[in-house]
């Protein structure tokens, strides 16, 4: 099938009333709680998993990744109003946005992050396009152990980035791999660390999981830290959101650069959104003949990251949906929606649901000019929505949490586990480990040790099995690279700078 | 609080809660069928994460220290304070919920956990937690089971 007819086959799943007023809700309902720093991409989806219940499985995939990306626009707005990220993929937003505001051009920044966001996801779309089939067809013919190395190198990728060093990382990774054991074996049939409980014999629920480490623990970190409500945003005042035609001209080589970046960077699994930003960031003052610039209120220090974590955000799907290995945390949460859907993404995804997948492929570009076009009228309603007290909307967000943690398994127990997972997301936060590589950890945990038992007992026990076949043989050559890299970051002690950590 | 500890103490604790972690999976997994390396039973793979945790925590004890030392130091001198009702209020308050929820029904489920979690925040007063869980309960309500048609019962007599 040509090009032309996957794109017109996705528009025409995408355009029907259900799927367009389920794809402004997701994307409406995602900048919305992107704006509000503690709550992201992460916990939204959470908390209206349930929905996707009661729709086709296309227009429940249409919806949240709306809130994906949408999160993503949303996300900067309050970077650059109150110098708190919205969430993690938009903290570097702060370095020159919150500056920009302090110099009253609150409105010209909102305008040119929602142009960056907007262009940069048009990067990722068109890989959409052209690639995603492409990576599909290598993935038929990878056997187990490409799958084997392939999560591999994920895990290690995710394991480097963390914010506290490789071996955290690495440690929190393992912590999730473990996690993903609980449940019944599926090779033999044994319940493993199921504590001689029924309700864990299908093991941990992942929303639980999720909404624990990042939700609940997150609200009572917060909470510890007696932190005083956000600062009054009341007093920004957005005059002219027209940027100057200087800062236009300043924007077009900074935002291809993030938006490529952010969608190479987007397709590899385990670099998710937040990666893309620091990357993206970081590139452009590299290159820039003004470094000094950076983070006085520059313009491309906004809109290259702010490009590269919306292009990458939905380049984020290529390897989730062709090869079934979810990127980043919130791709391992979208991923087990379809898996409950009954959908398992890999590379026959694109080959037996095409309309699914073009029809995600066209509300991308439906809902990205949705969120244009919201976006910029509704600036007075995010700073009035910037006021409300954290002390309110704890308590609703945990209500939130618990109703749709019980709504996706209907079940008590999992809200159980949701207490469980609060206090050892809240020991993590004080111990400095991070919870995104543990969630990628959980969620490929029972994939790796299918695959690697599978590929063992083709090769007959040969461990030279992983690294005989060529394509394998890169994977792990390249995971062993990416770990010796950071480790070398390490040693050299050229740490990252240092922004404002927010919830996802 | 933990976060307050130099880099020194610190690596040392969360190496220690990750060695119990990676033992712990040694030990209970060790009652499963370990198998060979060609037929693998449920116990190998368990095996192979509880050591590789084992030896990343032994790596995070020896190798970090210097390296957490620096970039704690700036943190490390912000004065916590030692406001603990959180850590108690919140986790009653989802167990409250989860306990209510289908004995009771949706309504009194959501008006204890909001009233409970809503003291864990000492400037919240009665009546602005009172308005918020009733503008929550008619919110769930509506959205939740006339809407998307969750099974819940609002109440149950």
């Amino acid at each position: 099938m040509g090009l032309l007819d996957n794109i017109s086959l996705g528009f025409e799943a995408a355009f029907t009333a259900q799927k367009l007023l389920y794809c402004f809700f997701g994307v409406f309902m995602g900048m919305l709680m992107g704006v509000l720093p503690g709550i992201g991409a992460m916990a939204t989806i959470s908390m209206l998993m349930p929905i996707t219940f009661y729709v086709p499985p296309d227009v429940g995939l249409i919806m949240l990744a709306g809130i994906y990306y949408g999160a993503q626009y949303g996300g900067s707005i309050a970077s650059i109003l109150l110098n708190l990220p919205g969430t993690p993929s938009s903290a570097i937003i702060c370095l020159d946005g919150y500056p920009m505001s302090r110099q009253g051009r609150a409105g010209p920044a909102i305008f040119l992050t929602t142009y960056a966001s907007f262009a940069g996801s048009f990067f990722a779309i068109f890989l959409l396009l052209t690639v995603a089939p492409l990576a599909a067809r290598l993935a038929l013919s990878f056997g187990a152990s490409e799958y084997f190395s392939m999560m591999i190198l994920g895990l290690i990728a995710a394991a480097s980035l963390a914010q506290h060093g490789v071996l955290r990382g690495l440690a929190m990774v393992i912590v999730g791999l473990i996690l993903g054991l609980v449940g019944s074996d599926v090779a033999s049939g044994t319940y493993r660390f199921t504590f001689g409980t029924l309700e864990l014999a299908d093991g941990l629920s992942i929303i639980a999981v999720a909404m624990g480490l990042f939700g609940v623990a997150e609200v009572m970190a917060n909470l510890m830290t007696g932190q005083d409500d956000r600062p009054q945003s009341g007093t920004v005042r957005i005059r002219d959101l027209v940027p100057t035609r200087a800062d236009m001209g300043q924007t077009t080589g900074p935002i291809a650069r993030g938006g490529v970046l952010g969608a190479i960077l987007g397709i590899l699994p385990g670099t998710g959104a937040s990666i893309a930003a620091f990357v993206a960031y970081g590139f452009e003052k590299r290159l820039s003949k003004t470094p000094e610039k950076f983070g006085t209120g520059h313009v491309p220090g906004i809109v290259a990251p702010e490009a590269a974590n919306n292009a990458a955000a939905q380049a984020a799907f290529i390897p989730t949906l062709t090869l079934g290995i979810p990127g980043d945390a919130v791709m391992a949460l979208m991923m087990s929606a379809l898996i409950i859907h009954g959908i398992q993404p890999g590379p026959a995804v694109i080959q037996e649901h095409p309309s699914l997948f073009w029809g995600l492929v066209a509300s991308f570009v439906i809902g990205n000019v949705m969120l244009l076009v919201m976006n910029l009228p509704m600036i007075g309603l995010w700073v009035r929505i910037l006021t409300i007290p954290y002390r309110i909307l704890y308590p609703i967000i945990l209500v939130l949490v618990c109703i749709g943690v019980y709504a996706v398994g209907n079940s008590v127990f999992d809200v159980l586990q949701l207490i469980f997972f609060g206090f050892v997301g809240y020991l993590m936060i004080q111990i400095r480990l991070e919870p995104a590589p543990l969630l990628l950890g959980f969620v490929l945990g029972p994939l790796l040790e299918e695959n690697f038992r599978r590929a063992l007992i083709l090769s007959r026990g040969e461990l030279s099995i992983f690294v005989e076949r060529p394509i394998s043989a890169g994977l792990l050559f390249a995971s062993l690279a990416v770990v010796i890299l950071s480790m070398v970051r390490l040693r050299s002690n050229s740490k990252s700078p240092d922004v404002p950590a927010g919830g996802r | 609080m933990l976060r307050n500890l130099t880099g020194n103490t610190q690596s040392l604790i969360t190496g220690l809660i990750l060695l119990m972690v990676g033992v712990a999976v040694l030990v209970s997994g060790w009652s499963y069928e370990i198998g060979t390396l060609r037929r693998m039973g449920p116990g190998y793979f368990p095996m192979i994460l509880g050591a590789s945790l084992c030896l990343i925590a032994l790596l995070i004890v020896t190798l970090e220290r210097r390296e957490t030392d620096k970039g704690l130091s700036k943190g490390a001198k912000t004065p916590r304070p030692l406001f603990r009702r959180p850590l108690f209020l919140i986790p009653l308050a989802i167990l409250s919920f989860a306990l209510l929820l289908e004995s009771w029904g949706l309504v009194p489920a959501v008006l204890v956990c909001i009233g409970v979690s809503g003291f864990a925040e000492r400037r919240n007063r009665w009546p602005v937690v009172l308005a918020v869980a009733f503008a929550m309960v008619v919110f769930t309500a509506l959205v939740f089971v006339y809407g998307l048609t969750i099974p819940m019962r609002l109440l149950v007599w």
